[in-house]
């Protein structure tokens, strides 16, 4: 059976106490015998390392002045090949902000090898462990695991005791390259505390059970003031111990056209919901989305700042928006200001690096520091902006029901004019007014006001149409020359801008020329909306194609360079779904009318191609009327999103698609 | 009252400072000649190195660019290594815009301050400094002083005025000052005359200037950079690094350094001892002794660069090897020596600069431009070459990676020259058969089978022991150059002990549909399925630096297509045979019957071609490239 969607469970449905006395976790820390080491696993007989076990828990513990979180995790790996040496190698992340911080203890690692029958172990030396700083917040543990070999078996085990009490670490039960055989968590959750489980991926839970206790915890809480002192407090909360296992997980691959595979990976990760102390009233931490909003309007770190006068971005203001009438143009003034002027060092960040004055004068921050300056910059204009919460696609789906702040990653904002909604960008070189880069079209996202309007985002809605037209006739020698005229789709012409931008428009129709399949004389190219972003770019260039060869005969491919030449789903088969960044329509439309003294001796035919009852469609269409010759081809989608089971099917019309396209015409010369 | 006092105080220097920030680098002053094909013009800059003594050098580098556009942004920032011997003592920028209007000024707080431990190592103890002003109105010019204290004399900074396309110089000069009676050596390329001197309170000071260097043209196969923009190289003569001094005044006493580092540290536990012993036991020559004890050493540990201060230079000692069971490429060269020597067997430690291509070295300027250890086992008849951070490769096989280049040899008498082994073109082999039957509707079947020796095996040889099947087939995958495809069997058969190099076979059966196009009675089939030249050349301007091909080689194919009966040729390219100084280059098509034979072959030679033969290359390059498209066109008869 296939866990195909998100199950959420909150946890106040707590299932009844039914704890199987089977299903032991197999391992224990350094006890490793000899048949251990097998030289083969069914689950995969090509594995480089099979990790043997994953075990890991967390749980609630008592710190000095409130609880802590101490996780735990037991890993075993057997390296079967050289090319897995690098799973030996470990690093672990510990974060830090403020007074809090997390911290390693416990470590231990071992490697074992099987030798003359017997099992050799060689122990990591603690002075092997290197502490390397990598930035203010993030400290990285280092070691690698001595006497690694073909067939080592290696393990490690820790524990990192964190002061952020009431974050719970996600656990992986699948990895990206190596089958799993066991993979193990448990989380011991007290009755103070009530979070969201939310578990994705294909592979069912061979063990998922709780079980129910008390554990006392007692720390010294500090006074109310600096003079008061602190106190002792000792409570006995029911804890509820929960635990999930997976066995046999085989890996999974990346593969093309995937959001990211973090939304496919079987996973679990847990959102704090509401904390019920006893005696106090119960504190919702995460409600409905409105509230959520209303805090992140609130928070200084997210859109605080808005809600004060900002005056020091009221000269600029009066800039950008003097003689200016429509409220349109002056948001399109602003917009194009902050996006020519500001560089965004972060595309991934919820929250504001910096206070708005900073990102102002420093002319640089994330992708929420720049956004939240635009949407200043617009209030200060009277304009009715607020910023817009999403996801990207590689940072994975967010849950439409529930306000998960780990799950969002990126501001962007919604501005009214003259009634019309615009949503914008600032932070990409080359986006016009109105238009969200293609990393945001990844479903639904929120509107940071009272009513937190919920929006949507969906690769399927977004059309990514071109229009190509070429014209061919002989020129006054006989020669066959032809107009090429190319309207872009909108991200086509977001990449080109950029091409052209770094190497220059000569070099942008060089390669053009180069990619024309047939050998031209490439001249007059010209770029129509370069600098009008909001547009799509059109491209226009005339060429000569090469002269008829003695043998009087000429062969071309009539797509020249708009032919889809290969099949972009090279694998034979897919596991998940394949999501394509937005809806395709491609239109070609080639006009060909030959010299007197040449006819045409071969000609490709007409073809319809439907795939899945018209949600795909592939015309190539071939009218000849004499000396002249009419094509057209489109390949149009109604959707960007596919199950895995339409998977082939998808790739024998691209199939069609590339044999059509890579059909030729043949002209004969007339004989004397 | 003192309060207000101070703030007075502060609002008068405030506004003295603003005041005194006349506009400076206008971009007006440019001469129009350096805007050519320039992103970013460099408008002053000054690298100022003062040895006070072999433990303390004071290196200031001031640079000041104008970034004309987007694509000079990356000249615009700030980016340096520092560690426990190059302290980075102080940094301040400031950004002017293109009128030479300070705008702002480099605050600490928001240099950034990160580790910079590289990708393929464990650890390191390195860090860097970076800042940005992430400046976007065009043009505008960014000014920076970094000044640092280097607690060592190994390398001492090099001046590279220009160093990138696109990138015009105003000015640039290089400063040094030496105790006087200290031997400073210095190497210059394409640089005219020589540093003026001076001699200043008990110091000699050179100093080397350029001006007015129009902006470089990326082109393609170029050498190294010294070949193509001005540097100066500055070496020691004593020196220093951590507690340990040195002599680099000559190749032979650069080595005796490099054998004080390794003193002693050749000392194998007694399991080791006996397991030499044992292995060894019934080896009759050297010869065997050498692969029997690389192969213990290539199961028995592995690769792992940990680089923490003077261990950038000196090995882990052998017994650390022993133990742990890994190293980086000093320690296990170093455990190696001891293996051999516990057998007898007299090595060299020998320090190269690996990397692919990267055979240029100066032979005759002594400074060190090692990035790696290799190990070299003198012989009777012939010498063994040991990469002893490959798990894998054949006993006595370098490879692309330190092949054909100046090393220096570690010895008794101190440091001695001398090159590895260069593979010639017919050791670096590809050769292709390919049998292949197109059916009717262009689909075409295909058994490829294609030998790889040498230099070319190299790739397949990384992957075939490193990647894993899927890996395998997704770069075999990434690699054909076919519209679409099913992969119906891959398979290598790894011939390591091949002589005189190593030898990789590969077999791959392949289903393409829509190979042949096939319209109404014709079918067009490109006969070169799997080796098709690379790319055509086009140049607008003349070419202005020497042409380098560095390792050359032979590609030979020969394809049998089978096509339904009744098909004859109707358009077939002719013969094509080129030959020039780069390389020969011959394709013939022969059709007989229903099947097509198509052979190739390809030979490209190594060595540098001066600049003017550069049309000549392009042509040859093209003229390979439309060879290898060329369609045979088949009709079909009527019945």
């Amino acid at each position: 059976m296939q866990l195909k969607t998100v199950v959420l469970t909150p946890l106040f449905l707590v299932w009844a106490m039914m704890l199987a006395a089977q299903d032991k976790t197999p391992v224990k820390y350094g006890k490793v015998s000899p048949e251990d080491f097998k030289t083969r696993y069914d689950i995969d007989t090509g594995a480089a390392a099979v990790v043997l076990a994953d075990v890991g828990s967390s749980e609630f513990e008592s710190g000095r002045d409130w609880f802590i979180q101490m996780y735990k995790q037991h890993r075993r790996i057997h390296i079967l090949r050289k090319s897995a040496y690098e799973k030996a190698n470990i690093s672990i992340e510990l974060y830090m902000q403020g007074a809090a911080e997390e911290s390693l203890s416990n470590l231990k690692a071992c490697s074992y090898n099987l030798e003359n029958g017997k099992v050799v172990e060689t122990k990591l030396e603690s002075k092997a462990v290197f502490t390397e700083k990598v930035d203010r917040n993030i400290v990285r543990k280092k070691f690698t695991l001595p006497a690694v070999k073909e067939g080592t078996i290696i393990e490690y085990s820790f524990t990192i005791n964190s002061e952020f009490p009431t974050y719970l670490r996600p656990w992986a039960f699948q990895d990206i390259e190596m089958p799993v055989l066991w993979s193990e968590y448990e989380v011991s959750l007290p009755e103070y505390y009530e979070y969201l489980f939310l578990s994705q991926g294909y592979n069912g839970y061979h063990i998922k059970s709780s079980k129910d206790s008390r554990k006392t915890f007692s720390f010294n809480m500090k006074g109310e003031s600096l003079a008061s002192p602190s106190r002792h407090v000792s409570v006995t909360p029911g804890i509820t111990t929960h635990r999930w296992v997976m066995k046999d997980v085989p890996p999974l691959k990346e593969e093309s056209f995937v959001t990211t595979l973090k939304n496919h990976i079987s996973y679990i990760e847990f959102q704090l919901s509401s904390i019920r102390f006893p005696e106090t009233p119960v504190r919702n931490i995460m409600g409905t989305w409105p509230r959520f909003m209303e805090e992140m309007g609130k928070d200084e770190d997210y859109a605080g700042e808005l809600m004060r006068a900002n005056n020091f971005l009221s000269d600029d203001v009066k800039r950008l928006t003097a003689g200016v009438s429509t409220a349109k143009e002056k948001a399109a003034n602003i917009f194009g200001f902050v996006r020519d002027n500001y560089t965004c060092t972060d595309y991934s960040a919820i929250w504001k690096s910096q206070s708005l004055k900073t990102t102002f004068n420093k002319k640089n921050g994330n992708v929420t520091d720049i956004n939240i300056l635009l949407t200043a910059l617009l209030r200060e204009a009277g304009l009715d902006a607020s910023p817009v919460l999403l996801s990207t696609r590689s940072h994975g789906k967010i849950y439409a029901m529930y306000p998960i702040r780990s799950k969002l990653n990126y501001t962007v904002v919604s501005v009214y004019a003259e009634g019309e909604e615009f949503f914008l960008d600032a932070t990409r070189p080359f986006l016009g007014f109105g238009k969200l880069h293609a990393s945001c079209y990844n479903g639904p996202a929120r509107k940071v006001n009272a009513s937190a309007d919920p929006l949507s985002f969906e690769a399927d809605s977004l059309s990514e149409r071109s229009v190509t037209g070429v014209f061919i006739s002989p020129d006054d020698n006989g020669r066959l020359s032809g107009h090429f005229q190319r309207q872009y789709s909108f991200f086509e012409s977001y990449d080109a801008r950029s091409r052209i931008r770094e190497k220059g428009q000569d070099v942008f129709f060089k390669d053009l020329a180069k990619g024309f399949v047939a050998d031209i004389e490439m001249s007059n190219g010209k770029l129509q909306e370069l600098e009008n972003y909001s547009n799509q770019l059109l491209v226009d260039y005339d060429f000569k194609l090469g002269e008829m060869d003695e043998s009087g005969m000429v062969y071309f491919q009539p797509m020249f360079s708009e032919s889809i030449r290969s099949n972009p789903f090279k694998s034979e088969n897919r596991k998940y779904p394949i999501e394509m960044p937005a809806v395709t329509d491609y239109n070609y439309s080639l006009t060909l009318t030959l010299p007197e003294n040449c006819s045409f001796e071969e000609i490709p035919k007409s073809t319809i191609v439907k795939f899945n009852d018209g949600e795909g469609i592939f015309q190539y269409l071939v009218q000849q009327n004499g000396n002249q010759l009419l094509m057209r081809s489109r390949l149009k989608f109604n959707r960007a999103s596919y199950e895995a089971e339409e998977y082939q099917p998808l790739r024998e019309f691209f199939d069609v698609v590339v044999k059509k396209h890579a059909e030729q015409i043949v002209i004969k010369k007339k004989k004397a | 009252m003192i309060r207000n006092y101070l703030l007075l105080i502060f609002l008068l220097t405030a506004s003295g400072s603003l005041r005194a920030a006349d506009p400076r680098y206008p971009v007006s002053a440019i001469p129009p000649a350096l805007l050519k094909n320039a992103y970013a013009v460099q408008r002053e800059e000054l690298v100022s190195v003062k040895i006070v003594d072999t433990r303390d050098v004071r290196y200031v580098h001031r640079i000041v660019v104008t970034v004309l556009n987007e694509n000079g942004d990356r000249f615009a920032g700030f980016n340096e290594d520092y560690d426990k011997y190059r302290e980075i003592k102080d940094v301040s920028g400031v950004l002017y815009d293109a009128q030479g209007n300070q705008l702002r000024k480099l605050k600490q707080g928001d240099v950034r301050d990160l580790s910079a431990v590289s990708e393929m190592s464990l650890m390191e103890d390195s860090r860097v400094k970076s800042h940005n002003f992430y400046h976007k109105a065009y043009p505008y010019t960014v000014a920076y002083e970094v000044e640092f204290r280097h607690r060592h004399t190994a390398f001492i900074p090099r001046w590279v005025p220009q160093g990138a396309n696109h990138y015009s110089v105003e000015q640039s000069r290089l400063e040094v000052t030496a105790p006087e009676g200290y031997d400073l050596r210095y190497r210059q390329f394409r640089y005219e005359g020589k540093p003026a001197e001076r001699t200043e309170k008990g110091a000699i000071v050179r100093t080397w200037e350029v001006r007015n260097v129009p902006a470089m043209q990326p082109e393609p196969f170029t050498g190294p950079l010294r070949d193509r923009c001005t540097m100066v190289y500055l070496a020691p003569s004593k020196f220093s690094f951590a507690e340990y001094d040195g002599d680099m005044s000559s190749w032979e006493n650069f080595g005796k350094f490099i054998a004080t580092l390794n003193q002693g540290r050749d000392v194998l536990p007694a399991n080791i001892k006996s397991t030499v012993a044992t292995l060894t036991a019934n080896a009759k020559t050297d010869r065997e002794k050498i692969r029997l004890l690389y192969e213990y050493m290539q199961q028995n540990t592995r690769y792992i660069s940990i680089q923490l201060g003077i261990g950038g230079w000196q090995p882990f000692d052998a017994n650390y090897v022993a133990t742990k069971g890994y190293g980086d490429c000093k320690a296990l060269s170093n455990y190696m020596k001891a293996l051999l020597s516990e057998a007898g067997i007299r090595s060299h430690y020998t320090l190269v600069h690996a990397g692919r291509e990267e055979t240029d070295f100066m032979e005759d300027f002594t400074v060190s431009q090692f990035n790696h250890i290799i190990l070299c086992v003198p012989g009777q008849q012939d010498t063994t070459w040991l990469e002893c951070t490959s798990q894998t490769a054949p006993t006595g096989y370098l490879g692309g990676f330190t092949n054909n280049r100046p090393v220096l040899l570690i010895t008794e008498q101190g440091g001695k020259l001398v090159r590895t082994p260069a593979y010639p073109a017919e050791q670096n082999l590809q050769v292709r058969n390919i049998i292949a039957e197109a059916d009717g509707t262009g689909t075409l079947k295909l058994k490829c089978e294609t030998r790889y020796t040498g230099l070319q095996q190299d790739y397949y040889h990384q992957i075939v022991n490193y990647d894993s099947k899927e890996k395998q087939l997704e770069q075999l995958k990434n690699r054909l150059k076919l519209p679409s495809f099913d992969i119906g069997q891959l398979k290598y058969t790894e011939h390591a002990d091949a002589r005189p190099v190593p030898e990789m076979e590969e077999t791959i059966e392949l289903k393409v549909p829509n190979y042949a196009s096939v319209t109404g009675k014709r079918m067009f089939i490109l006969p070169n399925i799997l080796t098709r030249g690379a790319s055509k050349l086009s140049s607008d301007s003349t070419r202005s630096s020497d042409i380098y091909f560095y390792d050359p080689y032979v590609d030979a194919d020969s394809v049998l297509i089978t096509v339904p009966e009744g098909y004859t040729p109707e358009a077939m390219f002719p013969e094509v045979k080129l030959s020039t100084a780069f390389g020969n280059y011959y394709a013939r098509v022969t059709v007989n019957g229903n099947r097509i034979t198509y052979v190739r072959r390809v030979e490209m030679k190594s060595g540098r071609f001066p600049a003017r033969d550069y049309p000549k290359l392009e042509e040859f390059l093209n003229q390979i490239y439309k060879s290898d498209r060329s369609k045979v066109v088949l009709v079909k008869k009527e019945a």
